[in-house]
């Protein structure tokens, strides 16, 4: 199922979400013909049940696309839709027909879950999440961030679209999505790195036949291969509810692992990559922005370990599958 | 229309959607509770820094019980003595055997690679003469690869047999031979013709009882103290005409299915699990430190990953395939993981002036030392990340 849903959203990704179309959507946010395409295909309500006129997909399904708009780099917020739809759906709640939507995870202090905001885009809402409540909320493009993206606000009195309550975290759909953004992009950046050292020679050869060329994008692929992993980890589940466990250990990993790519792409790929007009920095700029987003590698990793602080003893192995077992399709 | 550049740009890369979701069947679960049971009686009263030694821990005995309770060579065929289960049953076994220290190396090497070796290539002869004493726990294996001269450059093995009437006249030496001086046989790659410079064509495997006339053991003592390799001599040892295993010449090839088997298994991320674990029950037990939270957080779900991505592996064998290269790279992965326990933890136990419980120091050096092996064992670092260069199509 993963695989037929798969081939017809990567074709419709590369045809309408190239790098210009990355690049233009990072000056404003706008890219609508891709919006409008990926409404049409009705992916949106891919975890909406088929009785409430959905596809009526499970988390574990949508694994590979999640992860193919962070190979994309899509600059609208597809899987955070997808999961805000479910969610209103699922609450009654008036589906809004076209928006683009932001999952908005308020800590307990009332703030954003995560030092950078989600990236603005056109006409886009946030499901703000605290404690239970849920409220949908028209956002505003903000100020440029460092990362060079316009980051998303939204304002503490705006009127609410929707409101309803659920227990379904929203910080661990985010933490969720944004690791398989990361392995996403990972995934581009060792082809284009593979694809760099085969096409560029030094010495009078291809930079692929250097052995130690060939090591870095061996440590590379570990890496990515690994996160990819983590992606597929925390989204095997057959229910609404991720598992927290499972998106804190992903996020955790993942955070771990993409320095290491990153860095080795640019050494692969020299002076080249730097620069604006390289599409390996669009790729690598974004991962380094999701590094910081709704975690960073020590805020989940203290997550992870409070499962040696909870009852039931046994070694870290036996901790490690009684946390993944709640809320995932290993049951 | 994208172009031609971003075509290429959108190409698949090999191995690294290899490790995705796969799941331990409920059959294979329900072998858990049992071993579990065993080895909480079998290690009850064992100390941590022995159990740190596991695949390093030689013991004959337990290999004989475990024999017992059909747990050798579970994936083999019942013909012959073994499970008949698949690699999901194996994968729960090795890992609950190594996250509990258990001291499995009379049987490692038998029951990982020479039995599933026999199975491949051995004559039918040779399988019903040794699997059932592998899976019994009865006999020991080692593997004869290094040379002194020869490291990770095996095709360049001197060690030589050459074709007597029926039998076959064996000269040269191994070295870095594990527990070939507690061994009954060892299986062995040396060269049946040609010389060094025809690489790896001209090279043949066979299998050689230790207590034959002309072969000399000598352990080594390696920087714990402890000597689990050795040096093995042969000058002139006569082998009979069925010690050869599969085809002359063919050796090249069965080696490297032999670390394929090798190299797949969970052993290659739990080698360090009793540190692990010894230090978190401290941590639990001590006032919550942030840092030391943090630290041993990372380590799990690394840990997690690894493991999910093992399974993914195991799946692989269950059906029939042989995943070289995704094995290098979770062994490689899998190595770093098994050496950073004991580096974070050396820095967390040394970030405090305090006395440290004498057990923990004492599995933390021994961790700290040995872990230089791991990624030596069974394929070095260099040897690993030019083969997943491979599977990525660079060589």
């Amino acid at each position: 199922m993963d695989d037929e849903l798969l081939g017809p959203f990567a074709r419709l990704l590369t045809d309408l979400s190239p790098p210009a179309t990355v690049r233009g959507a990072e000056k404003d946010g706008s890219a609508p013909e891709l919006w409008a395409a990926i409404g049409d295909s009705g992916f949106l309500d891919a975890l909406v049940p088929e009785d409430s006129g959905g596809v009526g997909l499970l988390p574990q399904n949508i694994a590979s696309l999640v992860i193919a708009c962070g190979e994309h780099l899509v600059p609208v917020p597809v899987a955070e839709t997808i999961v805000a739809r479910a969610l209103l759906a699922r609450h009654g709640a008036d589906v809004p027909a076209d928006a683009p939507i932001l999952l908005w995870p308020l800590s307990e202090d009332g703030k954003l879950s995560s030092p950078v905001a989600p990236v603005f885009s056109d006409g886009c809402l946030a499901l703000v999440q605290s404690g239970n409540g849920m409220t949908l909320v028209e956002a505003a493009q903000g100020e440029r961030d460092g990362f060079g993206l316009p980051a998303a606000l939204i304002s503490a009195d705006a009127p609410p679209l929707a409101a309803f309550e659920s227990d379904i975290d929203l910080l661990t759909w985010a933490a969720a999505i944004t690791s398989a953004h990361m392995a996403g992009a990972m995934n581009r950046v060792l082809a284009m790195s593979i694809a760099h050292a085969s096409e560029r020679n030094q010495f009078g050869r291809p930079l692929s036949k250097f052995q130690a060329i060939q090591h870095h994008l061996a440590v590379m692929a570990e890496r990515v291969a690994a996160s990819n992993a983590a992606a597929h980890f925390v989204f095997a589940s057959e229910r609404l509810a991720l598992n927290p466990w499972r998106a804190a250990a992903a996020k955790c990993m993942v955070n771990q692992a993409a320095p290491d790519c990153c860095g080795l792409a640019h050494a692969v790929h020299g002076a080249i990559g730097i620069s604006e007009e390289h599409d390996l920095q669009l790729h690598t700029r974004r991962i380094k922005r999701w590094q910081l987003s709704f975690g960073s590698e020590a805020y989940w990793a203290r997550r992870v370990a409070a499962s040696w602080r909870e009852q039931g003893g046994g070694t870290s192995i036996d901790r490690i599958r009684r946390q993944i077992r709640g809320g995932s399709a290993d049951g | 229309m994208p172009d031609a550049a971003h075509n290429a740009e959108t190409m698949t890369v090999p191995l690294i959607h290899s490790f995705s979701s796969a799941k331990l069947p409920q059959a294979a679960e329900t072998l858990r509770g049992e071993i579990r049971d065993f080895l909480a009686e079998r290690l009850d009263g064992v100390s941590p820094r022995t159990r740190a030694k596991t695949w390093s821990g030689f013991d004959p005995d337990f290999s004989r019980s475990l024999g017992a309770r059909g747990w050798l060579g579970l994936t083999l065929p019942r013909e012959y003595g073994g499970g008949g289960a698949d690699a999901f049953s194996r994968f729960v076994l090795m890992e609950e055997l190594l996250a509990a220290g258990a001291p499995v190396a009379a049987h490692w090497i038998g029951d990982r690679q020479s039995a599933p070796l026999l199975m491949r290539y051995g004559t039918e002869e040779q399988r019903r003469f040794y699997l059932p004493r592998i899976c019994a726990g009865e006999i020991v294996f080692c593997i004869g690869m290094s040379e002194p001269n020869s490291g990770s450059d095996l095709a360049s093995i001197r060690t030589r047999a050459t074709q007597d009437g029926d039998s076959w006249r064996l000269n040269g030496s191994k070295i870095w031979t594990t527990f070939g001086h507690k061994s009954d046989y060892m299986i062995a790659l040396v060269r049946t013709s040609g010389s060094p410079d025809d690489r790896q064509a001209g090279l043949s495997q066979f299998i050689i009882d230790l207590t034959l006339p002309g072969i000399s053991v000598r352990p080594i003592v390696d920087l714990c103290g402890d000597a689990h390799f050795s040096e093995v001599f042969f000058e002139d040892v006569r082998l009979p005409a069925d010690a050869l295993v599969g085809e002359e010449g063919q050796g090249w090839a069965q080696v490297n299915a032999e670390l394929a088997f090798e190299r797949s298994g969970p052993e290659r991320i739990y080698s360090s699990m009793v540190l692990l674990d010894l230090w978190a029950s401290h941590l639990a037990n001590s006032p919550e430190n942030p840092c030391h939270q943090e630290r041993l957080g990372k380590l799990l779900a690394r840990l997690a990953i690894a493991r999910e991505m093992s399974i993914a592996l195991a799946a692989k064998l269950a059906n029939g395939e042989s995943p070289v290269n995704e094995a290098a790279l979770l062994k490689d992965l899998g190595t770093e993981l098994e050496q950073a326990i004991p580096v974070e933890i050396a820095d967390a136990v040394g970030s405090d002036p305090a006395p440290v419980d004498p057990e923990l120091l004492g599995t933390l050096a021994y961790l700290m030392q040995i872990s230089a092996s791991f990624s030596l064992r069974g394929g070095t670092r260099e040897i690993l990340r030019g083969m997943i260069a491979r599977g990525l199509g660079l060589r």
